[in-house]
């Protein structure tokens, strides 16, 4: 058989499976519809869009909605009125297509963010926003709800994408047992293209756009580092083990690095003796929770906190964090200070 | 006539072939868009002139879902069963939808060899979750614990919580979010109990935990809005510990283990079926072994009930899991135990850097939000327990037992304004207030999963992977729990925990 008729045939498949799954499971949970059906059902799942009434199929408003689901009432609601109401919603039945529209239409916060798998989530979702989504975006979630295949390789490539993370930011241990620990934390930094400065030395280390830098750092065996620049790397977590033994490290930037979180800033109490200077600005995953892991530096003399679009009340944290940290001087633009109208 | 019109209507319904006959009936009766004549009815429920090719197709639909529906593998039936019902046959039943019971579920279904492979069914009796201990938490996790057990949970917990959209991520789906404020508990001892805590410092440091002691000049540096007074040693957590929000916790593990395949139904456990086989040892003692065969579930507000017929059982029914063990004539040693959390606001109190201060007199308390608003709450003690009949407040209890401690320990917290309460129960172990889990000697398939007193919440996603390990693999495979067996309380040697909330 042919790819693209096994393909179709697997979309009947797909849709009639979705079908049956939804009648015969239809009030199992009516209760749980605080999520939007996931597209990932399997036959015995349960998804609540069963409960979604005919009408909300044929709103403009669904994403993944093509021309023939909003067909003139005429052709719904005589199957509304013959179909008993325990049986399948009637949309289903007009054409294997709207099947996925109540389904989508349930669901806009999902359809808004493009392939999820791709970007990496932000901890604060984008405000709801009036103009639908891209055409390949709508198009990638009408495949993901017809076809197993493209939900298995979207989710696969979700979590390649965190596997990738988590392998840049493994522990050096190979280095650092044939060179020690501060070649392997400052190999690591080079390895992120981060660029540091070790203790007494004015020189920066620094790897440019194509990985290419300068080896005289092997010859600083035993120098720690004192300066460190992560901006626009991969850190995480996961990757502080390999700079947990830099107890003189006086600076550390980490500028629009889109893996530090709040876990990340929890770890950086290893510092708390030496640090004085923290830049964090930019960093789309920190939230405010994460700001009160800070607690611990206090001998930081240089804070930035500007731009952080996770947390939400900036004004009110700027003037906590500045009451938490008393010999600290905090930076905090790129936020608007202004006061909203009551309407 | 209308009643000949209405009757071509139904046949023109059954047999969508015949539209010549109808509308030689119908058509010398009606303008285009149907207007009134003396010999048509008034109805409006169809237009008169129809496309036979639309119709058509909706026949086609609706005879191809009847064909689906008599496959096998579809839910229908010809009897027209109940839709609502808990289904007849699942492999595993979880009693109780709340954290404890989701985790299990999810995890479960994430060791299955082949997807749909397990049936796992939760049931919980009421889907508001309006007395259950997962969403009425003060929401703390912590690794200050004395018992090797409960350190290695916590730490596995966090770990689990660190990674959790990785872990319970549903595609095209927000992430998830717990919202999990890293600001540390601060336990406080006075001269008499200084030397446990200096001994669970070392155990926790032991396995990894990153605590810190901290001297009473030193604690005063720290925090300098605590009152040192009588304290000599305290305690501080650095790392992976704080608070979080349990709701959005509970609801990851629901959404993820429904979308790979678990099923919620909402109804209350009332019965067992099970067959006892009944050995005699050679001392002549009776020995009865039971095997749970069946589960009957009754609908919540109705009459209907259902027989579930299921390989396993779990009972992660928290407060009201002793309930449920005496179905089958075990004694467990679980209660519901009510506490109170009182929301306080102060403006003048501590700031972003509160952690979740436990004082050695059992009093304790946290930020909550930015605001000045604050939890605190105490364990009562044991001769003075509240009824737990309801989840009614006792405002009394906080200007007796709270506020004085609070403010002595906390001069800024004496001008305070309780804003609101709750109350919640602990599914108390009045054994030695730890977590029951694994099998019961007796029973040859429930496993339980219950009794945290106060800790299933921090403990939940390891302790689901461990049941879910022991249910699918035979034993722990990560975290070694046979000491939190049954076995313990049978032999009546108890695990306490020192210094517990």
């Amino acid at each position: 058989m042919s790819a693209p008729f096994m393909s179709l045939y697997r979309c009947y498949q797909r849709s009639a499976l979705l079908v049956v799954s939804r009648r015969s499971l239809s009030s199992v949970s009516p209760a749980s519809s605080v999520s939007p059906p996931s597209s990932v059902s399997p036959p015995s799942s349960v998804s609540p869009s069963s409960s979604v009434s005919p009408a909300s199929s044929v709103s403009p408003a669904s994403s993944v909605s093509p021309p023939s689901s909003v067909s003139p009432p005429s052709s719904v609601s005589p199957a509304s009125s013959v179909s008993p109401p325990s049986s399948v919603s009637p949309a289903s039945s007009v054409s294997p297509l709207s099947s996925v529209s109540p389904a989508s239409s349930v669901s806009p916060p999902s359809s808004e963010s493009p392939p999820s798998s791709v970007s990496p989530p932000s901890s604060e979702s984008p405000p709801s926003s009036v103009s639908p989504p891209p055409l390949h975006t709508r198009f990638l979630l009408y495949l993901t709800q017809c076809f197993y295949d493209v939900e298995m390789l979207q989710s696969w490539s979700f979590l390649q994408r965190w596997k990738w993370v988590q392998k840049r930011n493994t522990y050096y241990g190979y280095t650092e047992k044939n060179y020690g620990s501060n070649i392997a934390s400052a190999y690591y930094i080079l390895s992120l293209k981060g660029g540091f400065r070790f203790v007494g030395q004015s020189e920066w280390f620094i790897a440019d756009r194509r990985s290419k830098f300068n080896w005289a750092f092997l010859d600083h065996q035993n120098t720690p580092l004192e300066e460190v620049n992560m901006n626009y790397t991969d850190i995480n977590y996961r990757g502080l083990d390999n700079l947990e033994v830099q107890k003189s490290l006086r600076t550390l930037s980490l500028r629009g690095c889109p893996e530090v979180n709040d876990w990340f800033l929890a770890r950086l109490h290893m510092f708390e003796d030496s640090l004085e200077e923290l830049d964090i600005s930019h960093c789309p995953r920190i939230t405010t929770c994460g700001l009160a892991a800070l607690r611990n530096l206090k001998g930081l003399k240089r804070l930035d906190v500007s731009s952080l679009h996770g947390i939400s009340s900036p004004g009110m944290v700027i003037i906590l964090l500045e009451e938490m940290l008393p010999r600290c001087n905090v930076t905090a633009n790129g936020y608007e200070h202004t006061l909203r109208e009551e309407s | 006539m209308s009643t000949w019109q209405r009757v071509h209507v139904h046949l023109r319904k059954a047999h969508g072939l015949f539209p010549v006959s109808s509308r030689r009936v119908t058509q010398p009766n009606t303008w285009k868009y149907g207007h009134l004549t003396l010999c048509k009815s008034l109805s409006t429920s169809r237009p008169l002139r129809d496309d036979f090719f639309k119709e058509l197709e909706v026949q086609l639909a609706a005879m191809r879902q009847k064909a689906l529906d008599a496959l096998p593998g579809s839910g229908w039936s010809p009897l027209g069963m109940d839709q609502s019902l808990p289904p007849e046959r699942a492999d595993i039943v979880i009693v109780g939808g709340g954290v404890i019971g989701w985790s299990i579920a999810y995890w479960i279904k994430r060791k299955e060899r082949e997807r749909g492979g397990v049936k796992v069914v939760v049931l919980e009796k009421d889907p508001t979750y309006s007395q259950a201990s997962t969403v009425l938490s003060a929401g703390g996790i912590r690794q200050q614990f004395s018992l090797p057990e409960n350190i290695c949970l916590s730490m596995a917990s966090a770990q689990f919580m660190k990674n959790i959209n990785e872990h319970l991520h549903v595609l095209n789906e927000d992430p998830v979010d717990l919202q999990f404020n890293h600001s540390g508990y601060l336990f406080l001892a006075n001269e008499e109990v200084a030397h446990i805590m200096e001994e669970n410092y070392k155990t926790q440091r032991s396995f990894g935990a990153h605590v810190s002691l901290l001297s009473a000049t030193q604690l005063k540096e720290k925090f300098p809005w605590i009152n040192t007074d009588g304290v000599a040693l305290a305690s501080y957590g650095l790392e992976n510990e704080g608070w979080f929000d349990p709701w959005t916790l509970l609801q990851a593990f629901k959404r993820k283990a429904l979308s790979l395949g678990a099923e919620q139904c909402i109804g209350e456990v009332t019965d067992f079926k099970y067959t006892s086989n009944i050995a005699i040892t050679t001392e002549g003692d009776q020995v009865v072994q039971r095997r749970i065969k069946s589960v009957k579930v009754q609908v919540s507000n109705s009459l209907e009930y259902q027989h579930i017929e299921c390989a396993m059982v779990v009972n992660a029914a928290g407060a009201l899991s002793g309930k449920l063990a005496a179905m089958l004539g075990i004694s467990l040693p679980v209660e519901p135990r009510k506490r109170y959390i009182y929301v306080l606001n102060c403006p003048d109190g501590p700031g972003l850097d509160t952690p979740f201060l436990i004082d050695y007199s059992g009093v304790w308390f946290r930020r909550e939000g930015l605001g000045g608003n604050y939890i605190a709450g105490t364990s009562p003690e044991e001769a003075l327990e509240p009824d737990t009949s309801d989840l009614e407040v006792d405002h009394q209890f906080f200007e007796e037992k709270v506020w004085p401690h609070l403010a002595s320990r906390v001069p800024a917290l004496e001008k305070l304004k309780v804003t609101s309460a709750w109350a919640g129960f602990y599914d108390y172990n009045t054994f030695d207030q730890n977590g029951v889990i694994g099998l019961h000697p007796s029973i040859n398939n429930m496993f339980f999963a219950t009794g945290f007193s106060g800790h299933g919440l921090q403990h939940s996603p390891a302790v689901g992977r461990a049941v879910a390990e022991l249910i699918m693999e035979g034993n722990f495979t990560s975290i070694d729990l046979s000491n939190l067996g049954f076995r313990r309380i049978i032999e009546k040697e108890p695990m306490l925990e020192r210094n517990i909330v």
